[in-house]
């Protein structure tokens, strides 16, 4: 009996048994899984295993399994391949400022799930520009941080689509967050007596939450409208999106933001009855002018605002359902 | 090993009489217990036996660095037979659980700690009280990826091997693991002669071929140190909890989504109730969920919305 070094090429658990080259003919041998020998059948040479001996071929190989779509599950659904991942494309969920937006997941398990956005030619630094200002407020050390942090979109890659038809397209790829499927000018539509005042409470106080956050953290958002303001019916949330002009939180881009805030909660209540009391704090935010040292500009003050104003015309806070087409 | 019956009211009985006594006491251990050292372990196996024909291998690998010394801790204490409580309510049939402990290869006496797979509580409970809390840390990485590479390459599972069903890794922590396996550590550790560094991702890549693996975060104030690298290996399998108690209530309900077992976070929030979760912590541990959950469209929520 001769006695041969060997070669591991591939361990397949699944089966429990490793291919071995047979260093004498260099014919394959299967030996099982923690074998200490095997008996090449082509020479009849036994082979020993090294048992402590492990090869990287065997998770390089493991790597690419796991970064092939096809072999992870995901052949066939078109995709983009940006940063080194591929993340396959699901429904097309909207398009804006020069963008196509798609629901995807990262085409391998565990699976990520998406917002992909690609550009549609145009300004090539607006994703460099939002992702700059998302990680910053990923990094901002103001109170509730940690909170708020999670309401406004996480950058997961940002880069240019890497082959296939959108080759060479501008690609920001961010997190999904549950729940947060319908816009502010969905609600319209879907209510166009307008919404409950007692919801546009919520929305709002929501909102300015938000807005306080990234205010402290330095961060005007610059272009709030109804289509980039999220709603989670059932959670009572609001997400804000469509950080691309975002600014530094100078005094005048805070009160902007704090008008667009109430131009978008005035739209949302057109039709329904206001409360008085409601309806003057939302005109007079709305007319904010960006006048430095202004109090009127602080978001969080005017958050506690409007809930004193909501108790004195809706009593103590309690939970008010809403809901929306297809919840 | 898997031999053995779970029985929550002997668990419950044995932590009662651990009420009254420190950790210290409870974690006797001041060096690697012998029967926990990973060096030359050929393989740690889950087993079907006759009592339990359909096991499923779960392994809790926990990081025992400085401050994450709080979740063996409460484990022992109170937690463990909420999660066997749990997972019988979700009709799990047969898991059965190792506890392994993580530290740094770098500088740490003993940087991996593994356990064998149980089914009853008491050996369960010999195992996670038999770790070694060496409290190291105060620095950037803890050696996730060396523990990651022994289950990958150093455990038999029947539930993967016999019937294809891939066993669940929950590993705790608060430090992004190094961006390779040194090869030195390999064999100072395990005593696997490797022919060349292994980058973590690999590592990672063929340890899902046969594990379900999650990253739990214990609170929000520590996602920023560590979320976005595991994230980027994890994807959506990284959980970030509200508070480190939630740590069982959180893997047994990864595990009733991932298998199915309830059909949405409402579903698993009732089940939660049921089983004396209280509302408030059943909201913590639904949101720490919700990010997987919509990753398998299970998050109760409608798909989007096509745009036309």
């Amino acid at each position: 009996m001769r006695e041969a070094d060997e070669t591991i090429v591939v361990t397949c658990p699944a089966v429990a048994v490793r291919s071995v080259v047979c260093s004498s003919c260099g014919g394959p041998i299967q030996a099982s899984r923690f074998a200490r020998s095997a008996l090449c059948k082509f020479c009849g040479v036994t082979v020993f295993i090294d048992p402590n001996a492990v090869e990287r071929a065997r998770f390089r190989d493991a790597f690419a399994s796991w970064q092939d779509p096809a072999a992870q599950g995901f052949g066939g659904e078109p995709s983009v391949r940006v940063g080194g991942r591929t993340w396959a494309l699901r429904q097309y969920i909207g398009h804006g400022d020069g963008s196509d937006v798609h629901a995807g997941t990262l085409a391998r398990r565990p699976t990520e799930r998406v917002v992909v956005k690609l550009a549609r030619g145009g300004d090539v630094g607006r994703y460099e520009r939002e992702s700059a200002r998302l990680a910053e407020l990923q990094r901002s050390t103001a109170a509730g941080a940690a909170h708020f942090a999670t309401r406004v979109p996480q950058v997961v890659v940002r880069g240019v689509v890497d082959g296939g038809t959108d080759h060479g397209r501008a690609a920001l790829i961010l997190r999904w967050t549950s729940g947060f499927l319908d816009t502010l000018a969905d609600v319209r539509l879907a209510y166009p007596q307008g919404i409950d005042p007692r919801a546009s409470v919520w929305m709002w106080r929501r909102i300015l939450e938000t807005l306080a956050f990234a205010h402290r953290s330095g961060v005007a958002h610059g272009g709030l409208t109804p289509a980039r303001l999220l709603v989670h019916p059932r959670e009572h949330g609001i997400m804000l999106v469509g950080w691309s002009g975002a600014t530094t939180a100078s005094a005048s881009a805070c009160a902007a933001d704090l008008a667009a805030s109430a131009r978008a909660i005035e739209g949302a209540l057109e039709g329904s009855a206001t409360p008085a009391a409601l309806a003057e704090v939302l005109a007079q935010t709305a007319a904010l002018r960006g006048i430095a040292g202004n109090p009127d500009a602080d978001a969080w003050a005017l958050r506690d605002r409007v809930g004193e104003i909501a108790t004195a015309c809706f009593g103590p806070p309690h939970f008010v359902t809403f809901t929306m087409p297809r919840w | 090993m898997g031999h053995g019956n779970y029985s929550h009211d002997a668990h419950m009985a044995m932590l009662q009489a651990r009420a009254s006594s420190g950790s210290t006491e409870v974690f006797a251990q001041r060096t690697c217990h012998p029967l926990m050292n990973p060096k030359g372990v050929r393989a740690r196996e889950s087993r079907d036996s006759p009592e339990h024909p359909r096991s499923l291998g779960i392994i809790f690998a926990l990081d025992v660095s400085g401050s994450m010394g709080e979740i063996p801790r409460t484990l022992a204490a109170t937690e463990l037979p909420s999660f066997m409580k749990v997972l019988g309510a979700c009709k799990v049939a047969d898991p059965q659980v190792m506890f392994a402990a993580i530290g740094n290869a770098g500088w740490d006496s003993a940087p991996l700690q593994v356990g064998q797979f149980e089914s009853s509580a008491d050996l369960m409970d010999k195992w996670l009280t038999s770790i070694y809390l060496e409290a190291g840390g105060g620095n950037e990485y803890e050696s996730y990826e060396l523990a990651m590479y022994f289950f990958a390459t150093h455990t038999e599972m029947d539930c993967f091997v016999r019937r294809g069903r891939k066993g669940y890794l929950f590993i705790t922590g608060d430090e992004p693991a190094w961006p390779a396996l040194p090869r030195a550590h390999a064999e100072a550790v395990i005593g696997d002669r490797l022919d060349e560094d292994v980058p973590t991702a690999e590592v990672v890549a063929e340890l899902a071929k046969s594990f379900h693996p999650f990253f739990l975060i214990p609170d929000l104030a520590r996602r920023a140190g560590c979320e976005a690298q595991w994230r980027e290996l994890l994807g959506d399998h990284v959980l970030c909890m509200e508070s480190h108690e939630d740590t069982c209530f959180v893997a047994a309900g990864a595990i009733a989504i991932n298998e199915g077992i309830v059909g949405d976070l409402d579903q698993l929030a009732a089940l939660l109730a049921a089983q004396g979760a209280a509302g408030d912590r059943v909201s913590r541990i639904v949101r720490a969920l919700t990010p997987f959950a919509a990753s398998l469209e299970s998050d109760g929520a409608p798909l989007p919305k096509p745009h036309v």
